[in-house]
């Protein structure tokens, strides 16, 4: 290269080394010169085109800058006449973290950053001591046959789709945490085992840990994994860096291996292996598939250190008269259909039940809910009726529950409720109309109800209903920092707020690009940290 | 340090061998302590190198370990009919055609931005490294600027992706009412009384719903074909929707007979119901209705009074219907509520974007650009610098030298890392997830604004449900998903074996 001086503005030596010689004929030479014209034309114009490639990277940067601040500046100024702005003493200094709670919202961002942390502790738990012992072992120990065989499956490791790391720790590691395969019956308040709606005695997890369906050591496992190769490579390469001269003089004083490896060429990779290490936090403090689909999408409630308990307020407060908001400081209310798979809520006899409000979008309707009639019920018919978020009623349904014969004593009846259509058409959506948020309200009663709203095909939303499941979920939330527990992330909180439409979402939308801008930042400064300790230490034995 | 790791262990050995010659004592301690120091330092290592093995062997055994659940999951789920249907409320009927069609869309065009503009700022930043002071300075700039757009979580590039394709940064309207369109035509939908769906343009999405008066033109809503329609008032038409409930009350009544005095069965029951329809005067052909009819007239051969009337009832509706398309099909009263709809062409485009496949598959080719930047920076690197100082000695100009001699000599790698650029891009699913949401869709993308789902994307659709038979399935398309990758990978290894071949 250095043979070679050339700079982007264009003026390649190619052009310069046209010869000029005298015995050439004069049209020859103004056929060559012509074509040095339109070379050097070329040229310029490829050099161009290259340098639209380098500016284009820049952009990228730039648009993303651009389209993190302009929406978080957004959020924190407010929208004149739709939503008040947040101050970011609020933002940063609050511990309250409940944006989806419609009336009672509160964007203090830390719950999600300690959902963060969590994650990232129990992944670079594992892959911190697993990564570097593996990479010592690889530099220092292992012949090429053995190393030329695992690179490649590190390598297929850190291929795998995080999505599919997902899935596994969702559907093996957490089981496996859970020792689901040791099965016991699930036992009522009263020592009594439950039967579920077959008839079958319902069995659970032995979970001596008292993991949960949904928790945060299993997604950060899967999260170690996925950054194991990460942590390994990068770790290795620094060792390799390590002079030879460096080992050969601790053997010659008479060092085994291990004392080699731990106190020569360990401490003058130290840095190296640093930079492996905040590289791998980088990557786990973005994660978003594992930690979406494992840890669930609970955020901690930091606030109950502070504050008491926002539901048991709720519980205590309802005297048949307020129904109760379902589905709060558990799972709070959300407009995306898929998250309300998971709203757990409860039914009291004396208090109506209120489904968690769904957003219909255009071509979907409601057709009909299927309510689970508790076994111990004696009541003859039940009524439900669609609401919209200002309580108004769009549509109305009765039907009576069959007595429960003598076969089946101990089983549920299952009771479907059909809406009639008129009110809640499949019709697109009009120009200039919104989509509809709506809910089902049962009127009170003693059944245990699961829900399934469903529209033609599609599964529009599902919700178990039990109420001692409930109010021991608000109990654990007490204790704030738990592994075994669900937490959300940042990259779980954007995942909920962008599975659905996000076109009629106000202050929730903002606050997301505002967690999204945090979450930048920290990477940012990770990776350039990262890169910077890398290179030091690359320098340091060139 | 030596002498401290010896001490405790020695101690009671030299109180045995205080009996004997001091002399021996000395030599046989100073051997013990060597020997015991070097025992220990040798459990150390041997320990350690177990514990490092089996470090070691764990991430193999994760990586047997994952693999093996899921496809032990997932492979009996695994059938054509699974790879050809569509996603469905029923797991057992559930597939996986347009999630493959989308991850192949966006695929594809993420590979033709990010090639060229990957592999051209990798030439820039190799080839054309600048001497001069601002331009050595954006040429680090840039190559700072890629490292750190490596790290970048990929969520990030999703809103991005958002913001600037789907969106334009909201400086063309909305997708609903896009500042610029072409390939669409917006239509008002009307019925008939017939139950005939009628289409009549409309300029854009967002207009006012057409007034409707005898010159309005009308179109076919499948083949878009002119339609003649007499719009009348509802009261002009009262007659003849008398006459059609007399008519269809006249054919119930005489069936009614048929089935319940005379308790006719099969052919002589058709030919005594054909005889009633032409009697009653109806209009519509016979044939039409009668797979519906004869069914439902079965059932109610045993039946009389409150119950017969309501089975006929039942019978009747589709009759109605049919009658009714028959006698008016063409009639549209003024009061009729419109529809607003469209008719896409496959070359639909639009300013914004919206959430389609053009901006999944944009957005995709912001997050593997990165990756191919670098990994192409790697491969023209390891290009050897006498190969280029040939070629430009030979009177070659820079650029003649990059396209002949510098880029068929790194094409291996630079394919390498294009290939592992796309697998990355197969498998991202939260980019994504940002840019098309969880959508129900049961057909393949007709054109690049369509929604869309990808591969990813739908197996976190069945993994985040709570039944176990949607994880099932789930499982059945990680291993697509698996296969799809290994196919990528594979080539990858090939193009390295085999430009290491010559060397």
């Amino acid at each position: 290269m250095a043979s070679n001086p050339a700079d982007a503005q264009g003026q390649p030596p190619g052009g310069a080394v046209a010869p000029r010689v005298g015995a050439e004929k004069d049209d020859l030479r103004m056929g060559r010169a012509k074509r040095v014209w339109v070379r050097r034309l070329v040229e310029g114009g490829i050099v161009t085109l290259l340098a639209g490639c380098g500016v284009f990277t820049l952009l990228i940067t730039l648009g993303i800058v651009y389209a993190l601040a302009r929406d978080t500046l957004t959020f924190f100024q407010g929208v004149p006449g739709k939503f008040e702005g947040v101050s970011p003493l609020e933002f940063f200094g609050s511990l309250h973290w409940s944006p989806l709670l419609g009336a009672d919202q509160h964007f203090g961002v830390w719950p999600l950053v300690v959902g963060t942390l969590a994650v990232t502790v129990v992944a670079v738990g594992l892959a911190g001591p697993l990564g570097l012992i593996t990479a010592i072992w690889l530099s220092e120990y292992a012949p090429s046959r053995v190393r030329n065989l695992l690179k490649p499956i590190l390598e297929i490791l850190a291929g795998v789709p995080t999505v599919v790391l997902g899935f596994f720790a969702l559907t093996v590691i957490t089981p496996t945490l859970q020792l689901a395969f040791i099965q016991r019956p699930v036992l009522d308040a009263n020592g009594q085992s439950l039967v579920d709606p077959a008839g079958k005695v319902m069995m659970q997890a032995w979970n001596p840990l008292g993991v949960e369906g949904y928790n945060v050591l299993a997604a950060g496992l899967a999260v170690g994994i996925l950054t194991l190769p990460i942590v390994t490579t990068l770790a290795e390469d620094a060792l390799r860096a390590v002079p030879r001269a460096l080992r050969e003089g601790s053997y010659g004083v008479g060092a085994t291996r291990f004392e080699t490896s731990i106190k020569v060429v360990f401490p003058a990779a130290l840095s190296g292996i640093i930079a492996a290490i905040l590289l791998a936090v980088a990557r786990c403090v973005g994660e978003t598939m594992i930690v979406a689909l494992a840890a669930g999408g609970r955020h901690v409630p930091l606030q109950y250190i502070v504050d008491p308990p926002l539901v048991i307020e709720t519980v205590a407060r309802a005297d048949g008269s307020t129904p109760l908001a379902q589905g709060q400081g558990v799972s709070s209310t959300t407009t995306s259909s898929e998250e309300a798979l998971r709203a757990v809520a409860t039914v009291r006899p004396d208090m109506p039940f209120e489904f968690p409000i769904i957003t219909l979008r255009g071509g979907e309707k409601l057709d009909e809910v299927d309510v689970s009639v508790l076994p111990t019920s004696d009541a003859t018919s039940l009524s439900a009726q669609i609401i919209d978020a200002k309580d108004n009623i769009l549509s109305e349904a009765r039907i009576d529950i069959p007595s429960p014969g003598d076969a089946d004593a101990n089983a549920h009846r299952n009771v479907s409720l059909s809406f009639p259509a008129a009110n809640l058409t499949d019709r697109p959506l009009r120009p200039g109309e919104e989509a509809r948020p709506i809910g089902v309200r049962l009127e009170s009663g003693d059944y245990r109800v699961r829900l399934t709203a469903v529209s033609g095909a599609v599964l529009l939303a599902e919700a178990t209903v039990e109420g001692e499941r409930f109010m021991s979920a608000v109990d654990r939330a007490l204790m704030p920092m738990d592994v075994r527990q669900s937490m959300q992330p940042m990259t779980g909180y954007l995942v909920q707020i962008f599975l659905g439409d996000v076109s009629n979402l106000g202050i929730e939308y903002y606050s997301s690009y505002a967690v999204a801008a945090l979450l930048f930042v920290l990477t940012l400064i990770l990776t350039m940290v990262g890169h910077l300790v890398r290179k030091r230490f690359q320098q340091k034995y060139e | 340090m030596a002498t401290n790791m010896t001490d405790q262990p020695t101690t009671s050995k030299r109180a045995t061998a205080s009996q004997g010659d001091v002399e021996l004592l000395g030599r046989a301690s100073e051997k013990l302590r060597a020997g015991n120091r070097r025992g220990r330092r040798q459990v150390i290592e041997r320990a350690f190198r177990a514990v490092a093995m089996s470090a070691a062997t764990l991430s193999v055994l994760l990586l047997a370990w994952l693999l093996g659940s899921i496809l032990l999951r997932g492979i009996g789920h695994l059938s054509w009919d699974f790879l050809r249907g569509v996603p469905s409320r029923v797991a057992s009927e559930a597939g996986l055609m347009p999630a493959v069609v989308g991850t192949i869309f966006i695929c594809v065009i993420a590979a033709c931005f990010a090639i060229p503009i990957g592999v051209g700022t990798a030439i820039l930043l190799e080839e054309y490294r600048p001497y001069r002071r601002p331009w050595r300075q954006f040429h680090d700039f840039v190559q700072l600027n890629i490292t750190n757009l490596a790290g970048v979580p990929s969520l990030v590039y999703g809103l991005l992706g958002l913001t600037a394709f789907a969106n334009v940064f909201g400086a063309f309207g909305t997708a609903k009412s896009p500042g610029f369109e072409f390939g669409i035509g917006h239509y008002d939908q009307f019925v008939t009384a017939g139950g005939i769906a009628v289409l009549t343009p409309v300029d854009r999405s967002d207009a006012t719903p057409t007034a409707i008066n005898s010159t309005t033109p009308f179109f076919d809503r499948d083949t878009l074909a002119p339609m003649v329609v007499k719009v009348v008032e509802p009261e002009s038409i009262q007659k003849e929707m008398q006459d059609l409930d007399r008519d269809l009350e006249a054919f119930s009544a005489s069936v009614a007979r048929i089935v319940s005095e005379e308790k006719l069965t099969g052919s002589a029951l058709d030919e005594a119901v054909a005889r009633a329809w032409t009697e009653a005067g109806l209009q519509a052909d016979p044939e039409s209705i009668k797979s519906s009819l004869v069914p439902i007239l079965a059932e109610a051969a045993g039946q009389s009074g409150r119950e017969l009337r309501r089975t006929l009832r039942r019978a009747l509706r589709p009759l109605e219907q049919a009658e009714s398309a028959a006698r008016l099909p063409d009639v549209l009263l003024t009061n009729s509520v419109p529809n607003r709809t469209s008719v896409t062409s496959p070359w639909y485009f639009r300013i914004p974007l919206g959430r389609g496949v053009l901006t999944g598959g944009l957005t995709l080719m912001l997050v593997i650009l990165p990756i191919i930047i670098i990994s192409a920076q790697e491969s023209l690197r390891a290009v050897s610098g006498s190969l280029r100082q040939a070629s430009l000695a030979m009177g070659a100009s820079k650029w003649q030298t990059i396209w002949r001699v510098t880029l068929p000599g790194s094409i291996p790698g630079v394919m390498t890392g294009i290939i592992l650029a796309m697998s990355r891009a197969i498998g991202e699913a939260a980019p994504i997830l940002i840019i098309a949401g969880i959508v129900y869709i049961t057909f393949a993308p007709s054109h690049l604004m369509d929604d869309f789902t990808a591969l990813p994307l739908q197996v976190y659709n069945w993994a985040s449900r709570p039944q176990s038979e949607f994880h099932d399935i789930a499982a059945a398309g990680i291993i697509l998903l698996l296969m799809l990758l290994l196919v990528f990978n594979g080539v990858a290894v090939l193009i390295r074996q085999l430009s290491q071949k010559p060397h």
